[in-house]
Parts: C-alpha cells; structure tokens; sequence
C-alpha cells in the first residue's frame, strides 16, 4: 500500500475515532454532530492538487473568528463553556482537516484530535468512549508511526549526494507514494504495539494513586429523563416508557435464586389525586428531612412489618435482603430499593469521608439523594422482602384516627359509580385486607392489560377505565384500586416504581430497565403499616425475562460490560485500588479473603508453592539467558569484526554490479572481452560510444576489481571496490541527468 | 598542521571508547517529546485534582506511549551493525564521498528511521547517513561527503547510531566503536612546470615500460606483447596468461627537495598556511612529473622516497607528504645516493639560491 495514502487514511481514522467518543455524548446536537462528521468526510477529498486551498485561506480564516463570536454569545446567553469549546474545537479540526498541506497541518489537526479525546472524558462516561478510546490508541499509534516517517523523509530524503560538489533535492512525493515502505505486516505489528500501549495504560490506570482533590472541577454523567418519577405524574404517559430498553439499575444480590419472581423497587409514592393526575399534596410538596447515618453508616428510613424495633445495625444486615445497586444518572434525585427498603448505605469518598451523596427521607416514605442529580451512583440497600402473613393482614383493624385523612382523597370529579362499584365488589368482605383482596383480584380477573389506549380528555381516566374502555396499563390498575379502597375508607397511596428486571447471566446481576417502569398500590394496615398490592394483571406487566435470541444475549452482554465500565472504570477509586491490591496479595499468599470464592482454594491453594517456585526458577532462568547474550555479545563487540561481510560484496559481485551499470547507459561487455579490454576501449572511444560516460571510473573500477580478485586477501581491497562502484554509480546518474538537462535545454531552445 | 595522532593519543582515545562502549544508550528529549511530557504532566494534574477516572486512562495512555517508545527505539537500535569504506585516495579540501553500510542483524524484525553519524575522535561529524528502513538480515548503503580541511592521519573512532523511533519522542543513541585510519593527501592542483622543466609539445609521453626497471604492474597478456613477458607463475595461478610491466630505468629522473624545516619560536598562522601550501606544491610537483612519465623521488629533511614512475609511486610520495612535519631543527636533506637526475626546490623560505626557486638547483 502507498505510504501516503496509508497515512492519510489512519489518521483520519484517528481523527475519527476522537470525533465520535465526543459526538456520541448527549451533550452535542444532533445537528452539530452530522455537520461535523459530514465536513471530516468532506475534506477527505480536499487534496492540495485538486483544490486551491491557498485562495480559501481567507475566507477560513474569518469564518473561524466569525464562529468563535457565535460561540462566545452562545456562553453569554447561558451555554456551557465546555459545550462550545467543544463545538470550537470540531471547527478547527475539520479547517485543519480542509487546509493540510504540509506535516504540520496534520500535526496540529492530531493535537486536535487528542484535545477532543480528553474533552470527552467529562462529557461521555458511557461505553462508546471505552470503544473510542480502545480505536484511538490503535488508530493513534499507526498515525504517529507513519507520521514520524514521513516528516523524516521529508527532512532527509531532500538531499542527494552526488559525486559533484552539489548536492541535488529529490522529489519527495515519489518516496512518499512506495509501496515498499509499510505493509501488512507493519500495520499488524503496530497493533501490537497498540495492544501493549493499552494493557500499559490499563496497569497504570489501576496502580496509578487515587489520591484526588477534586479542587477545582466535579464532573457529573448527563441524566436520562424519565417519565413517572417526577413530581406529578400523568396517567397514560407510562406507556411511552414500556418498550425503552435502556438500563436505569443494575442490581447485584448474594444469592439470586432467593429473590421473588417479581420484586417491586420502590421509588415515588403520591397522596394527591386530581383529573388524572398524581402529585404531593401542598403541604408535602418538596419536604425532604435529614437522617443521620448510624454508626456503622447506614442510614435507616422506614419502619416496616417483621423488623423489631430498635434492631441492630448487625441484624439488618444478616436478615434483610442486601443489594447492591447501580443505579444510572437520572432526572430525578431519587433512590429506588426492592419494596420496603429498611436502610441504605452510601459509600464514603475516601479522602474526604463524606458520602457519595446525602440520602434524606420523602414525606411519603420515598428515599431521595441530596447531590445526586446527574450523577451515577452506587448504594447498598437493605429491604424486608418478606411479607406480612395473610393471617395478620386480615387481623388488623379499620383505621379510625384523621392522621391518615390525606389517603382517603378523593377528586371531586371522581363519578359516583366508581365508589357504587367498589362497594359492590367489597360487599361481603368484613376486613381491610378482605376488601383489598377483593378489590385486587375484581381488577386482575376482569380488565386487561394493554398500552394502546384510546382516552378522552374530557373524561375523568379511571372513570373511563373501569366503565368503558376496561383495559390498561398498571398506572390506571393502580390508580383505579386506589381510588376505589379510598372510596370505601381504606387508607391507599399510589407508588410509582420499577418492577422485575431481566437477569443478566453474563454479569450475575439483575437489569432494570426503563421499560421495567410500574405502578401499585399501597395499602395502610393498623399497627403493620403500609404493604403493597399490585392490582395489575400477572404476566402482563414487567417480569424477569428469560435470555433468548442471539440480540437478548448480546444485549445483556453489552449491558454487562456497561456495568463493569461503570464499576470498574467510572467508579474506580482508592477503596476499589485498595481491595485490588488486597486481593493480589491474598492471592499470593493463598489466603482466601471472608466471602471470596476461589481466589485462595482448590488447585491453587495445593499447588501454590511448586507454581511460585517453578515460576522463580524460569525467571532466573531466563534472567541467566540475557546475562549470558549480553556478555557474549559485549565480548563479541569488543574484539570481533567491525562489520560481517555479506555474502554478496564479493569483487566479482561488485564487478558485476559495475558492469549492471554500464548496461544502463548501453554499454555492453563482449563475451571475448576482459574487463581490461572493456576499459581501455571506453577510454578510447569515450566520445563516440558514450559521451557522458566517467570513463576513468571504469578504469579505476577495473584495476580496483583486479586489485581484490586476485589479490592474496580478497577482503582486503573489498572496500576500495565498493567504494569506486558507488562512485560509477553516482557519476552515471548525474551524467544521465546533464544529458537530460541538455537535451530540455536544446527542445526549449528549437520551440 | 598535520592532523596526526600520536600512540598516546591512541590509546587514550581506545580507553574513552571503552568507556562509550560500557555507558551504552544516550536518551535526549526532542522539542516535541518535550511538549508530549508538558502535556503528560497536565493530564496527570487534571486527573489527579478532578478525580475524573476516564483522565486516569487518557493519562496511562500516554505513560506507556512514552514507555513503549523507549522499548521500541531500543528494538530498532538492537543487533545494528555499521561499517564505513574509504575512498583510497582522499585530498585536503576536496569533498569525498564516504560508504556507510549498515546492517540489521536481526532475524525477523526490521529497523526503522535509523540515523548514523561518523565519529572522529569520539565526536560526531556533523554529517547524517539516514536509512528509512533496514529490512532484517540485510545490509543497506549510502554515504556522505565530507572534506577534510587538513592533510595527514585522522582516526574515525565509530558509529553514533540513533533514532527517533517511533514517535519522535525523543532521540536514543548508542556509539559502535569501529576504528578507521585515514590518511589524507595534501591538496594536489594543476600546476605549470617550473622553467626549463616543462615538456614541450610532442615530448609528452606516457609512463614508460621496460623489462629491466622496477615492478609496475601485471596485466592480461594482449597480442603483439613479448611471450618473454609472461609472469608464469601468476599466469598459472590465474590460469590466464599475465604479463608483468617493469619501469624503462633510462626515463627521465627527477627529485623534489622539500625544505620541512620550522625556523623561528612562534608560527603565525600565515607561516602555518605557506608550510602547507609548500606541501601541496610538492605534491602537485609529484603529480605533474609522475603525470609526465618521470621517475620521480621526495626528499626530506626527515626521510626520502626513492625515484620510481607509476601511479604506485605517487601514492608513495603523497603519503609521505601527508605525514611530512616540520621540526625546529634544520637536519640535512636525507638525499639519495648516486643521484644523478634533475631536482627541483620546494620550501617555505626561497631557496638558497634566490633565482631558481621552485627550479633547478644542484643537489
């Protein structure tokens, strides 16, 4: 492959790879990013040759100054300064990319790239800048390699030396177009080279001290927005969510085959229900209050059935459910937990001390982050998962203080019907658990689950739900069992949440996903407290799917190595860096860590001294081996020859390059003729056989060749020889390149 | 002055290769490599103060690039091996081409963006040989030009081999130690004859052969030579017939008398520069008589080399003039014995006789 057009082409790929780890970030339009790629595409075909780029220097010129004004009124009227010096720098690459002329244009556009590259560390922590920056260091280590050569080439291969006392310029796009230079094989050992650069980067990446300061900057990931986790929440906007197969946690459990077959993650719950809305009521809205960790770091929120009170920290964590959750940066300061979380735990900055955010206590029992906006976080949190028995539920009785009358709302527009039904349905139950019951299976036997809903504004929703359309999706099933309960006096909230999640067999955790969104009710039972009851019909809403199809599973494998990314990369610090380091040394010195499986046991354990005494042995061993070369080597170097003579510097070789020479220039040595012969006739017939021709090098070249052939050291006058024959060389291609001169000089002259 | 070395200079310059050689590799930052560490450095401040793990990587990124251009320069340095050839004869002032040929002795990689610099007495001439690439187990070539401004013995003491591979980070070097004498003529030029020396039209003649005279050369027998000619003993181990071609002893002799004689404390470097240019004369003169087909002898206040004709014999003439000093002392002319030929005066100071400098004078 030509070198120039190989260059050309890995640095754009490199160019490439830095354009798109930024363009893939939420923070870069979509305009922005399809201008910008079209133009790096674009200037592909912008060849010094093809274009006068010289003439359109200006006219860059000020449109670089022109949309450096742009952005700078950008940032005045509120726009980011990261986000349009982002923009800025796409400009100035793709006016490098348009003008590159020489060397230094690509160098700069490199400089360029790299500037984009570290851009994107602060704009996109998702996966597609792990891939971009695994392309760039392979794209980047070809670019640099190849550029390196060129600019070397342009620099030395300028001068040829003569045998005059000139030397000549040499066309540089001719070395620039060989073929010879790089090929297949350089490209493959390159990567190589790029696979050692990024398993080096990686080891300096994990051993690298995490001792940050965090002085000046904090970053943040961009949020995923949400419907149904906000402040009010509108019925039938739930089902823009469903089909979304975007992970919002991810949540690894000790021992996933306990788990429920439908595990509820709790995230809002509402009071207030208006024309088809849920929201806080007024006096709720936005209090949050402030809950102090224990001294063990967590953080306890709500009392729930089949907790003792006062329970220790230590019992919490042995008898409740433990999860470990990753939970996406969303729009939304709230912290989910399988239903009826307990307490959470925020891992603590490491530095610093404080925790990763400051987990604070919703009026309706819900978990929100203060600080968290934005941000991927990681928590522990601990639930009850176990329900309270049926026999205790059906024990509890009505609830008659007003403490509670906010989740006995009602809206005024609700139709009576809707009470009328709920009192048929619960007319021989005697408990408040018998009419929740009742009520939740009315709506699981009789209405259907689907997301194509054909509702009219000017009807109230759950009215049309339940009397006309009889079918929809768990938002109205909740909203309606709610309602109705409320109808009757029994005290019920609407929660909003996630339900199920696909379990990831790759990465052993459980995915939720946005489509995994759901709604339920709760219901307050007289010293239980409040218990969920999903009215929705079973295998309808969310559930733990089954790993299927060739895309499930190669989803689940890119999912699994997002959460990896984010564990590993994203969230990697000194806590993270001190258990690694842990882990090696329990690892060699075969102690298995509390809780760890396999790292200390089994064969290693057994064989751990003869494999840490074999593998002393083999490093000796080979350390001896390079001793021993590099001392044979030095020994060598001290008194051995200067340099081996290759087999083919014999004389009769040089003679026979000499001779290969002359056939150049039409000179042919007769099958009778001695090399004597050949040499005395060009030095007779100089000017009529070859004009041009150095015949008193031939002279030289021939006595040289006499000289060392049949000299008692052949090797002794080799040098001479190869020097004359270097010079023959020399004196031909210059004489060539006179007659030539001569021959333009004499056509200019006849035209 | 003569650019000799003397033994002790030898071996002091041996003892400061010795000390090359054990040093081995020389690392020097280009202005790039410079920018790349400023900009190593920054990442690292950014990382470490923003805590932004993604920096982490950008930053081991460019560690390692810096480790792995230090592996990789060191790969194409290794198993090189580099020789030079000499053109054989080399004048004061007048540009040579100088062979270099280096040789990558590994057995499967190649060497890229390989620089090689000659070295004279431990310190790089100023002249690059660049090789783009050596393909393994294989030799390329090219050269340099280079004058040497002073006649007499140099030493190119080795190689300085160095890279920029693969980045231009930085430029690693090692120095090979391969010693080359060379032994520079003094400048020679076309020069009129001194009068009454001169040849006239028609009297110029080639080399003149014999059979009696001293050994010239041997050549492939061609028809019309004498059989009696035939050098059997190289002609059998040959196997073709070789002739041998001796000088005529009746052809013109003449010797020029070099007055290498330092008078005076202080040289100026006027006098510096009028010594050397007596000794190109002389060598000119060589030239000229040895061009005409005169046997020719140097003579010397410090040696002598006896007349003979030949292109062997200028050799002779030009190595003693390249290696010709001038001491204080005003010893006598180590003259021939039985001269009978012409001679002719070369010197700083006019001759003793004031009129035939440059001229005929009685020995």
């Amino acid at each position: 492959m030509r070198f120039s057009a190989t260059h050309k082409a890995t640095s754009y790929l490199m160019v490439l790879a830095a354009v798109f780890s930024l363009v893939l970030s939420p923070d870069i339009s979509m305009l922005a990013s399809i201008l910008g790629l079209a133009g790096v595409a674009l200037s592909w075909f912008a060849e010094p040759k093809r274009v006068p780029i010289h003439k359109l220097t200006t006219i860059w010129n000020i449109a670089t100054l022109g949309f450096l004004g742009y952005l700078v009124l950008m940032v005045l009227r509120g726009e980011s300064v990261i986000t349009a010096g982002v923009h800025f720098l796409l400009f100035v690459l793709i006016n490098k990319l348009f003008n590159r002329r020489s060397s230094k244009d690509y160098q700069q556009a490199y400089v360029v790239s790299f500037l984009m590259l570290v851009a994107a560390t602060t704009l996109n922590t998702g996966l597609s800048y792990a891939v971009c920056f695994v392309l760039y260091v392979l794209f980047a280590t070809w670019t640099l390699i190849l550029f390196h050569l060129r600019r070397e080439m342009e620099e030395n291969y300028l001068l040829k030396h003569t045998g005059g006392d000139q030397s000549e310029k040499v066309e540089v796009e001719r070395i620039l177009s060989s073929r010879r230079i790089v090929g297949g094989r350089f490209l493959l050992g390159t990567s190589m080279l790029s696979l050692g650069i990024l398993l080096g980067a990686v080891v300096i990446f994990t051993f690298f001290p995490r001792i940050g300061f965090g002085l000046f900057i904090s970053h943040s990931r961009f949020g995923t927005t949400m419907v149904g986790f906000r402040d009010r929440v509108q019925l039938g906007h739930h089902g823009t969510v469903r089909d979304n197969p975007n992970v919002v946690m991810r949540v690894m459990v000790d021992s996933p085959r306990k788990l429920p077959p439908k595990l509820l993650w709790r995230g809002s719950a509402f009071d207030h229900y208006s024309a088809g809305e849920w929201s806080h009521s007024p006096d709720l809205s936005g209090r949050t209050q402030r809950v102090d960790p224990s001294p063990t770091g967590l953080y306890r929120f709500n009392h729930v059935p089949g907790v003792p009170r006062g329970a220790k920290d230590r019992w919490l964590r042995e008898n409740l459910l433990r999860q470990l959750i990753y939970l996406e940066p969303l729009d939304s300061t709230l912290v989910f937990a399988a239903d009826r979380p307990v307490a959470i735990e925020v891992p603590r900055r490491r530095v610093s001390g404080r925790p990763m955010f400051t987990p604070r206590r919703g009026p309706l029992g819900e978990i929100r982050g203060k600080r968290m906006r934005g941000s991927g976080v990681r928590y522990v949190a601990f639930s009850q998962i176990v329900p309270p028995s049926a026999a205790k539920l059906a024990a509890a009785p009505p609830i008659r203080s007003d403490r509670w009358r906010r989740f006995l709302q009602l809206p005024t527009t609700l139709p009576a019907r809707v009470r009328k039904l709920a009192e048929q349905i619960t007319a021989r139950a005697k408990t408040v658990y018998a009419k929740v019951r009742a009520i939740q299976r009315f709506l699981q036997r009789r209405y259907r689950y689907t997301l194509e809903l054909t509702h009219d504004p000017k009807r109230e929703p759950v009215d049309e739900f339940l009397f006309t359309t009889r079918a929809g999706h768990c938002e109205y099933f909740a909203s309606s069992m709610t309602l109705m309960l409320r109808s009757i006096g029994v005290h019920a909230r609407n929660v909003n949440g996630f339900a199920g999640g696909a379990w990831n067999a790759y990465g052993r955790y459980l995915a939720v996903r946005q489509g995994d969104a759901h709604a339920w009710t709760e219901v307050l039972f007289s010293g239980i407290g409040w218990v969920a009851f999903d009215p929705t019909p079973s295998g309808a809403g969310p559930r733990r799917s089954a790993v299927t199809g060739v895309m499930s599973r190669l989803r689940q494998m890119i999912d699994a190595l997002r959460l990896r990314w984010f564990r590993w990369v994203i969230e990697y610090d000194l806590g993270k860096q001190v258990s690694l380091l842990k882990s090696i040394g329990r690892w060699f010195s075969g102690k298995r860590g509390k809780g760890q499986r396999g790292l200390g046991s089994g064969l290693w354990a057994r064989y751990r001294r003869t494999v840490l005494l074999g593998g002393g042995a083999l490093l000796l061993l080979v350390a001896l081996l390079v001793a021993w070369r590099r001392r044979r080597r030095r020994a060598r170097d001290a008194g051995g020859p200067i340099a081996a003579r290759p087999s083919d510097h014999s004389a009769t070789a040089l003679y026979q390059r000499a001779l290969a020479l002359l056939r150049k220039v039409g000179v042919e040595r007769a099958a009778d003729q001695t090399p004597r012969e050949l040499a005395d006739s060009l030095s007779s017939h100089a000017d009529e056989a070859a004009p041009k021709l150095p015949a008193d090098v031939v002279d030289r070249v021939t006595s040289a060749y006499y000289q060392a052939r049949y000299a008692p050291d052949e090797t002794a006058d080799l040098g001479r020889l190869e020097v004359l024959v270097a010079e023959l060389s020399h004196a031909i291609s210059e004489s060539q390149q006179q007659q030539q001169r001569q021959q333009q000089r004499s056509s200019e002259r006849a035209s | 002055m003569a650019a000799t070395t003397s033994s002790k200079a030898n071996s002091k310059h041996k003892k400061k290769a010795r000390t090359m050689s054990r040093r081995g590799r020389r690392l020097r930052f280009t202005r790039e490599g410079k920018y790349f560490v400023a900009l190593t450095l920054a990442i690292g401040f950014a990382a470490v103060n923003t805590g932004n793990n993604l920096l982490y990587l950008v930053l081991g990124m460019l560690l390692t690039l810096i480790v792995g251009s230090g592996v990789l320069s060191e790969v194409a340095l290794y198993k090189l091996e580099v020789s030079r050839q000499v053109p054989e004869r080399i004048f004061c002032g007048q540009p040579v081409l100088i062979g270099i040929a280096l040789t990558n002795n590994k057995k499967r990689q190649a060497s890229f963006s390989i620089e090689v610099e000659d070295m004279q007495l431990h310190e790089p001439l100023d002249k690059k040989c660049y090789f783009l690439k050596v393909p393994a187990a294989r030799t390329q070539q090219t050269s340099y030009r280079h004058a040497f401004t002073r006649r007499g013995r140099y030493v190119l003491t080795g190689f300085q081999i160095s890279t920029k591979f693969p980045f231009a980070l930085f430029r690693k070097s090692r120095q090979q130690r391969a010693d080359t004498e060379v032994l520079v003529y003094p400048a020679v030029y076309p020069i009129t004859p001194p009068a009454g020396r001169g040849l006239g039209i028609g009297e110029r003649r080639s080399l003149r052969l014999g059979r009696r005279g001293e050994f010239v050369a041997l050549r492939e027998y061609r028809d019309g030579d004498d059989p009696g000619d035939i050098y059997w003993r190289k002609s059998a181990h040959t196997g073709r017939p070789v002739v041998r071609q001796n000088e005529d002893p009746a052809a013109r002799q003449i010797a020029i008398f070099l007055d290498n004689c330092q008078r005076g404390e202080m040289l100026a470097p006027s006098d510096l520069d009028r010594q050397e240019e007596a000794v190109s004369r002389a060598a000119s003169l060589a030239a000229y008589y040895i061009g005409a087909g005169y046997l020719v002898a140097l003579v010397t206040r410090e040696s002598a080399v006896k007349a003979a004709a030949g292109a062997a014999q200028l050799d002779r003439i030009l190595r003693a003039l390249a290696l010709v000093e001038f001491p204080r002392d005003e010893k006598p002319y180590v003259t021939p014995a039985h001269w009978a030929g012409e001679t002719v005066y070369v010197g700083v100071r006019p001759a003793p006789n004031a009129d035939v400098e440059d001229g005929a004078k009685a020995a």
